[in-house]
């Protein structure tokens, strides 16, 4: 494997159809090695979001080329994008925790998507998991019973338990207030520095750059 | 390597069904209501079918000379007697017996009640009845204007049938004409019959006075041992001119069956009330299933994202489907086997419930959950893994 986790080469996207067709990437090219984090900021509408969504697999690539952990998805099916996906990690803004679901069997569920072990294992590898950021106390409670940071952590423990080599993250701290915010990020760059995991992160919070190896600032689908 | 990933996944159906109580409990109220009146429909269905051939079962005969225009028991024509005489000389039919059937409205003995009873006018030593009660009190009804009477006939009859187990005839007034109970025997009540009686043909031949003697209602015939009623059967059906009809006894019975499913409008009814039974828990259950999806919506986003496919989804809703179907079916049984008996009480109809029916009810219960899961299911194309992103 290449030291390389993200590389894209001219890479361009648009919405919509017709005339209403608008482009919200131009021509952008990047390259973030292994164990990078970079946090991409700019003003709502720059097309950041659109960048992680591409880079997650999660859109389709439309002009350019884009290699995601040695994997080139540029016209790839649906299918293979599942593939690619299941080997990131995926932090979002709202938790997106299963309410049915207790701490645990959450985290457990980043475990499952890979088909490797069987549930009980994964379920104690989850546990290890939430003793290891200190929430082994909270396993068996459900989404509802836990606080705003809680849950984000649960929700990181979810990205990470699979051990990807790249976690995407979309305003992690966006809900949660400043000392929250804080140990939510610290907790990302400690278990990222740990096995070597890339991290995308985009976010307009500003207390939060320093963790960042490098910072990308995007304006109207271009980084300046 | 499927059933391994089956049984390893987290059972999320199931614990979201738990985790939502009243949505669960509304669910399954829908399915033990759709099961509920899929039991009844099945149940007054399979009554009227059952008790359409009550008495066909209980003939003692091989094969059975009916006239062409006969319908069911209630609705037959008669056939000349002469018919069974022939038939009685034909190669392989061991004996034969003549059977006259007729209704009459009665008055109950000790109250104003009219019930129309079926009035079975038959030789006593030779009844044709598999019945030991006819055997038993045969000498007695040899007796003219002599009858015996169905006790699980509809209606209230306890003083009757009080007097007539102490031993003491009652009489009853029919038609005019003043009639014997003697004694009981069980049959039991059908569709448009309330009762029967039973007694000779001469008891007969007084209360339909217009009947000949000559035109029996059923010819009843045993084939000599070692015979094979289906092959006499047709032999004597090319033998015989074509103002008789030649059955064999389960063709007999068959055809009262047919008759009451296909040619009333009792099969057509009830096997309605079963469809709407049925499309009732169907709309139920989708009502509940699509909240749930949608519910979940944003959940299911998040589970594409991360690398579940869309059959990973549909697999959560078939989880659900499966354990309301298997939870629902249960009040739903109890529920049903209580109506039928009250049902029962209230008709005096047979009112079983047999394994086959449960069987049936739990697999469209099963049909009707799934259709309604997978209309559900057409619902998480919306969960859009690009849409987590916000």
């Amino acid at each position: 494997m290449t030291s390389i986790a993200v590389e894209c080469e001219g890479l361009s996207h648009h919405y919509g159809l017709g005339r209403l067709r608008k482009q919200v990437l131009f021509d952008l090219s990047l390259k973030v090695g292994q164990g990078e984090i970079v946090i991409l900021t700019g003003p709502s509408g720059s097309g950041k979001t659109t960048l992680l969504s591409l880079c997650g697999g999660l859109r389709t690539v439309q002009e350019g080329e884009l290699t995601i952990l040695d994997y080139n998805i540029s016209g790839a099916s649906e299918k293979e994008l599942y593939q690619v996906r299941r080997r990131m990690g995926f932090i979002f803004q709202a938790h997106n925790l299963h309410r049915s679901l207790s701490a645990v069997q959450n985290v457990a569920m980043g475990l499952e998507v890979q088909q490797l072990l069987p549930r009980q294992e994964r379920e104690q590898q989850a546990l290890v998991m939430l003793e290891h950021i200190g929430m082994a106390d909270h396993g068996h409670k459900y989404p509802e019973e836990l606080s705003g940071g809680q849950k984000q952590r649960v929700a990181i423990a979810r990205a990470l338990v699979h051990q990807p080599k790249l976690v995407l993250a979309d305003e992690p701290t966006a809900a949660l207030d400043k000392h929250t915010g804080r140990e939510v990020v610290d907790l990302m760059s400690t278990l990222a520095h740990e096995h070597g995991t890339t991290i995308i992160l985009v976010t307009h919070d500003n207390r939060i750059l320093d963790v960042a190896d490098r910072i990308l600032n995007m304006e109207d689908g271009r980084l300046i | 390597m499927i059933f391994q990933t089956m049984l390893s996944r987290t059972p999320i159906g199931w614990l979201q069904l738990r985790r939502n109580k009243a949505r669960f409990f509304v669910a399954l109220g829908g399915i033990a209501f759709a099961d509920l009146l899929m039991f009844m429909q099945l149940g007054v269905l399979g009554a009227a079918l059952d008790t359409s051939a009550l008495l066909n079962n209980l003939l003692q005969a091989d094969i059975v000379l009916i006239s062409p225009e006969a319908r069911d028991i209630q609705n037959s024509a008669t056939i000349p007697r002469s018919r069974l005489y022939q038939a009685e000389g034909q190669p392989g039919i061991a004996s034969g017996t003549a059977m006259y059937l007729g209704f009459l409205d009665w008055r109950s003995p000790f109250n104003a009640e009219r019930r129309s009873m079926l009035i079975v006018g038959t030789d006593p030593d030779n009844p044709g009845i598999g019945l030991v009660d006819v055997q038993r009190q045969k000498e007695s009804l040899k007796r003219p204007d002599t009858v015996i009477f169905d006790r699980l006939s509809r209606g209230n009859y306890p003083v009757t049938l009080k007097q007539l187990d102490k031993g003491q005839p009652v009489t009853a007034e029919i038609d005019r004409r003043t009639l014997t109970v003697i004694g009981t025997f069980r049959l039991g009540a059908a569709f448009g019959l309330d009762g029967t009686l039973i007694g000779s043909e001469t008891t007969f031949l007084h209360l339909f006075p217009t009947r000949s003697p000559k035109s029996i209602t059923l010819g009843l015939l045993r084939v000599s041992p070692g015979q094979d009623p289906i092959a006499v059967a047709a032999l004597l059906k090319s033998k015989m001119a074509d103002d008789v009809d030649v059955m064999t006894r389960a063709e007999f019975v068959q055809h009262a069956k047919t008759y009451q499913g296909k040619h009333t409008p009792i099969g057509f009814i009830f096997g309605l009330g079963t469809v709407m039974g049925f499309i009732v828990g169907m709309v139920m259950v989708y009502q509940v299933l699509s909240t749930d999806v949608a519910d979940h919506l944003a959940e299911y986003a998040t589970f594409k994202a991360m690398g579940f496919t869309n059959a990973y989804l549909v697999g959560i809703i078939v989880e659900e489907c499966f354990i309301l179907a298997t939870i629902g079916f249960v009040p739903g049984l109890i529920a049903g086997e209580g109506l039928m008996k009250l049902m029962h009480i209230a008709t005096a109809l047979p009112t079983s419930l047999p394994f086959s029916r449960m069987v049936l009810v739990f697999l469209l219960t099963f049909v009707l959950c799934m259709v309604s899961g997978i209309i559900a299911s057409r619902r998480l194309r919306k969960a859009d893994p690009a849409e987590v992103f916000a």
